[in-house]
């Protein structure tokens, strides 16, 4: 069977680099060992796995203290962690317009437990936070870049204003690691999918923490160290990650990691913005189409996001996919910057290439689109 | 397994003994990642063996690098391990 043209690297990257594939077929094959449980050569392997992972990841993304990445599931568990392990009662947090369900769902539920009031803080034309506007709050929580519009947010000016200050900055980079390069200085608590712009593969994400900021478990159980105890380790990363972590998968994550340093994450940010720049150039000639803002390359991740006038985005993706070309359309698990875009309820339709995607992928795009329009 | 006399680092989690392996063997010390005897009272599964001869190699390498460290042991001919002083 052929496969698509895929161009819905905004929910997660493919393909992957066959070193990912390789790492997490030797890790199922050769490395078997629960890491930091036991003494044998494999558990001793995967021990090191984690900790190699950890210890790329720092590197690739300038993040001190690597035992302080925690290993998630994905962006929305290291969300999760973050909020809920460090927002106390009666806390007041600003947040973006354009925020993932993995913020909004997990401060709704705070909001209900904790009385927890959340806002949204004053914003930029893109819906970002101004960060010369940020009321006095607890935490500031804002997305790297909109899975949304592709609106990249100003994180080191953000850090500038809030490094070292009480209010905790707390970062959703699901959009941006890997793909945008940015500064963490000032940044409390950066949270990452590790299946997108890392290249790793689903089921892997992270939570980095910066020193001094210290959450509550989310989770408690066995970590193969304090065993006698009733009570987590104190110490990182083992407080934060009860039970048998996904050593395969982060041994996949660590190969695309370690791929992005090799190509360089700006080598990778220009070719894709090259391909976007196809992609606005021929969306914004077309008075069928409403492309949606921002178009400077430099303010937006690699996405873009359109609607075909007068037509569900919905149907619009489902046509694409008739013609081999895979996107996403609807919400996109971001109803807030759906409201802010003028697009709820009914969504929009995002393309978002990919450090593999190729200009033939793109134009291929442009050849299912004629056919669209065409045959309307 | 271990030999008597044998000489031993132990860190206070496994991620710092990693980080202390990986230390070690930049410095050209050569250890082994082995099971941290259970008398040993540590949070960590794991210590590091190490030569005798590295003792004063390997404290240079643990300050310079900061390391989280909980002490050197070593097996006495009797197989009890004490404190290295």
């Amino acid at each position: 069977m052929k496969r698509p043209v895929y161009l819905d690297n905004a929910a997660t990257s493919f393909p992957k680099p066959r070193a990912v594939i390789k790492a997490i077929q030797n890790a199922l094959e050769n490395i078997g060992g629960s890491p930091g449980r036991g003494g044998h050569k494999m558990a001793l392997t995967a021990s090191r796995t984690l900790f190699s992972a950890r210890m790329a990841i720092a590197e690739l993304l300038g993040l001190k203290n690597p035992e302080r990445i925690v290993f998630t599931k994905n962006a929305t568990e290291g969300m999760n962690i973050a909020l809920k392990g460090l927002l106390r009662e009666m806390d007041n947090v600003a947040i973006s317009h354009l925020e993932h369900n993995s913020v909004i769902r997990p401060l709704k539920s705070l909001e209900e437990s904790r009385g927890i009031g959340a806002l949204h803080a004053p914003a930029d034309r893109y819906g970002l936070p101004d960060p010369a506007r940020i009321p006095d709050v607890s935490a500031l929580v804002t997305t790297g870049a909109s899975n949304v519009t592709g609106a990249v947010a100003d994180i080191r000016s953000l850090g500038k204003r809030f490094g070292n200050k009480k209010t905790l900055l707390i970062v959703d980079a699901a959009q941006t690691a890997g793909s945008i390069p940015f500064d963490t200085a000032g940044v409390d608590a950066l949270i990452c999918a590790g299946h997108k712009g890392l290249l790793g593969p689903q089921g892997t994400g992270f939570v980095w923490f910066a020193e001094g900021v210290d959450p509550i478990p989310l989770i408690e159980g066995g970590t193969g160290s304090e065993s006698a105890s009733d009570h987590l380790p104190s110490y990182w990363p083992d407080r934060f990650e009860a039970g048998t972590p996904n050593t395969p998968g982060i041994a996949g994550l660590k190969a695309g990691v370690e791929y992005i340093a090799r190509r360089g994450i700006e080598a990778i940010r220009e070719k894709e913005k090259v391909l976007c720049a196809m992609i606005i150039e021929r969306l914004a000639n077309d008075s069928s189409i409403i492309l949606y803002p921002p178009f400077d390359l430099s303010a937006r991740a690699s996405l873009v996001t359109f609607n075909i006038k007068g037509e569900d985005p919905s149907e619009v993706a489902e046509k694409f996919s008739r013609q081999g070309i895979a996107l996403r359309a609807g919400l996109h698990c971001a109803p807030s910057a759906h409201r802010f875009l003028g697009t709820f309820p009914e969504g929009a339709v995002r393309v978002s290439p990919g450090p593999t995607t190729t200009k033939t992928d793109i134009k291929s795009f442009f050849t299912a689109l004629d056919s669209i329009l065409k045959n309307r | 397994m271990s030999i008597k006399g044998e000489l031993i680092a132990v860190f206070e989690s496994t991620h710092e003994t990693m980080r202390a392996e990986r230390a070690f063997k930049e410095r050209r010390i050569k250890v082994r990642a082995i099971m941290k005897p259970r008398v040993i009272s540590s949070s960590c599964q794991m210590a590091l063996s190490l030569p005798d001869e590295k003792h004063a190699s390997a404290v240079a390498v643990i300050s310079d690098e900061a390391l989280r460290f909980v002490g050197f042991f070593r097996k006495s001919k009797d197989g009890q391990w004490t404190p290295e002083l």
